[in-house]
């Protein structure tokens, strides 16, 4: 796919151009739903969202100012849908956060050795989190976002944040504990 | 094993949220036994190796794009769309007092604003400047007006500006150049607002149980949209409250020299019965500060008003003068102490 310049992406938005759109949908979709995929799993709900935030970027399309590419954009309007969507749905309660340690399961043997089995279970594993827990982890392992700034998108308290962060890697660790010592 | 301590240490050390005394305390601990070294180097591998995660979801886009397609022709439609669920505040049969005050309220149809104006199309260029959690915005309008956006507000006009008309949601702060011919209106919801010149805010945000308009220098006029029969008049100085409950309405004398401290930054306590400065200083701080004893609230108080104002002193100040104690709680701040009699 290939896209113009950002200058001229935009002039063409803010000339009501909806071909324009319709580019940048058939280029960035899938990255705004694997954006939004990592906080929520139901893949219909991901498929709407990502559809919302193309909405809005159609919507807002006189005012935006993008420095950086439409991509990161994009991708930064798409965490924060995924993020304003576990916020409005629940607020955050004490069980949500706490990883059902006991429910998941060993790694078997005979899977231990099989490399491209790796990627899956560590999806697996981090599937496994709880929605708010797997949304810290995620902002900090895959967003680099610090803990001040989680604590802020997700409007929750950086000694939470320090707490899901510990809780993730004890379930990780817990699930992923064969393959650990395969590369030690 | 490493208890819950050192896993949070291993997790902000991996993250990069680690402090350098932090820093030291870990390594002397992984340093300290064989195990702790273990369960310190299993982390790093368990970070290291979670780098894979590869989101590969493969949506259909063609698909979705004809979904989208669809999506945005609705919106174009002249018709009314259907009001979004989630946060309107319906207003039942009222008095007409009531009801021009409702032209007072910002209601909040989530986004779906232009379902009050057929005319407006969503084809048409529109500007649209909304502000987000802790954001505020000073907007200059094609006409010389400025508003000032407080968080969580949404604005939108048409692009050319020929009539003023605004579409608002939230809280904003209005300065409107005066134009004889030409008067300036405010829609939300049902509600119409029209001043021909004059500075004035308007709160109005959902979860609130009132909606208060504060006029500042100038005239506001209300009306009912619909049969533009009834009118309600505010003036400086005079502020006008629309209490959603019960659906009172009010006039008031508006004497709070911070009911637009949000847009001035500057908060001014002189000699303030300190139950009113509490009120405020929730507001403009967004916290919740209780009193461990009614009395409190009946002492007054002054701060010298500053810029920028700081919570800690300005209650470090209250606290020196009515003599209370400071107990920093989970959502604010409690302050103890006898107060003061009536």
């Amino acid at each position: 796919m290939h896209l113009e310049k950002l200058d001229d992406i935009l002039t063409r938005l803010r000339a009501d151009d909806k071909t324009v759109l319709k580019e940048l949908f058939q280029a960035y979709y899938t990255p705004v739903c694997n954006a939004i995929h990592r906080f929520i799993r139901d893949k219909n709900l991901v498929e709407d969202l990502a559809q919302e935030v193309f909405l809005r970027f159609w919507d807002k399309r006189q005012k935006i100012n993008i420095t950086s590419s439409v991509k990161a954009y994009l991708h930064r309007m798409a965490v924060n849908e995924a993020l304003a969507h576990l916020r409005k749905n629940k607020r955050y309660h004490e069980e949500e956060f706490t990883a059902d340690i006991s429910s998941g399961e060993e790694v078997g043997a005979e899977e231990q050795y099989l490399y491209t089995e790796l990627e899956d279970n560590i999806k697996a594993a981090i599937d496994s989190l709880p929605p708010k827990c797997r949304a810290v982890f995620q902002l900090s392992r895959y967003e680099e976002l610090t803990y001040k700034e989680i604590a802020e998108r997700m409007e929750i308290s950086v000694k939470t944040v320090e707490n899901q962060m510990g809780k993730a890697l004890k379930v990780l660790r817990q699930k992923l504990k064969s393959y650990l010592h395969i590369f030690l | 094993m490493g208890d819950a301590k050192y896993l949070d240490l291993i997790a902000k050390y991996l993250s990069g949220n680690i402090s350098e005394t932090e820093r030291s305390d870990l390594l002397a601990w992984a340093a300290a036994s064989e195990s702790n070294k273990l369960f310190f180097d299993e982390m790093i591998q368990l970070w290291s190796i979670s780098a894979d995660y590869e989101e590969s979801f493969e949506p259909d886009v063609e698909a979705a794009w004809n979904k989208l397609d669809g999506k945005l022709k609705v919106l174009e439609k002249p018709a009314p769309a259907e009001p979004k669920q989630a946060k309107i505040v319906r207003l039942s049969p009222l008095r007409w007092v009531a009801r021009i005050a409702a032209v007072l309220l910002i209601l909040a149809a989530a986004g779906y604003w232009w379902n009050t104006e057929p005319e407006i199309l969503f084809g048409e260029q529109m500007v649209a400047i909304e502000t987000q959690e802790t954001d505020r915005q000073e907007h200059h309008l094609p006409d010389g007006s400025i508003v000032w956006l407080n968080e969580n507000t949404s604005l939108s006009y048409k692009k050319g500006f020929k009539e003023r008309i605004v579409h608002l949601e939230g809280e904003a702060f209005f300065d409107v150049e005066r134009m004889e011919d030409s008067p300036f209106t405010i829609l939300s919801g049902d509600a119409k607002t029209t001043v021909l010149g004059t500075s004035f805010n308007v709160r109005a945000y959902p979860e609130e149980e009132q909606v208060e308009v504060t006029v500042e220098t100038g005239k506001v006029r209300f009306e009912e949209q619909a049969t533009e029969e009834k009118k309600i008049v505010l003036q400086a100085g005079k502020a006008g409250l629309y209490i959603k409950e019960t659906n009172e309405v009010k006039v008031v004398d508006q004497k709070d020299p911070n009911v637009i401290a949000w847009k001035t930054r500057r908060l001014v306590f002189e000699k303030e019965v300190f139950g009113n400065s509490i009120q405020t200083l929730e507001r403009y701080f967004n916290t919740k500060i209780q009193v461990s004893n009614s009395n409190i609230l009946n002492c007054t108080w002054t701060s010298k008003p500053e810029e920028n104002p700081d919570l800690a002193k300005l209650l470090e100040v209250a606290a020196f003068t009515m003599d209370l104690e400071i107990v920093p709680v989970q959502n604010g701040y409690l302050l103890k102490g006898n107060g003061c009699s009536n």
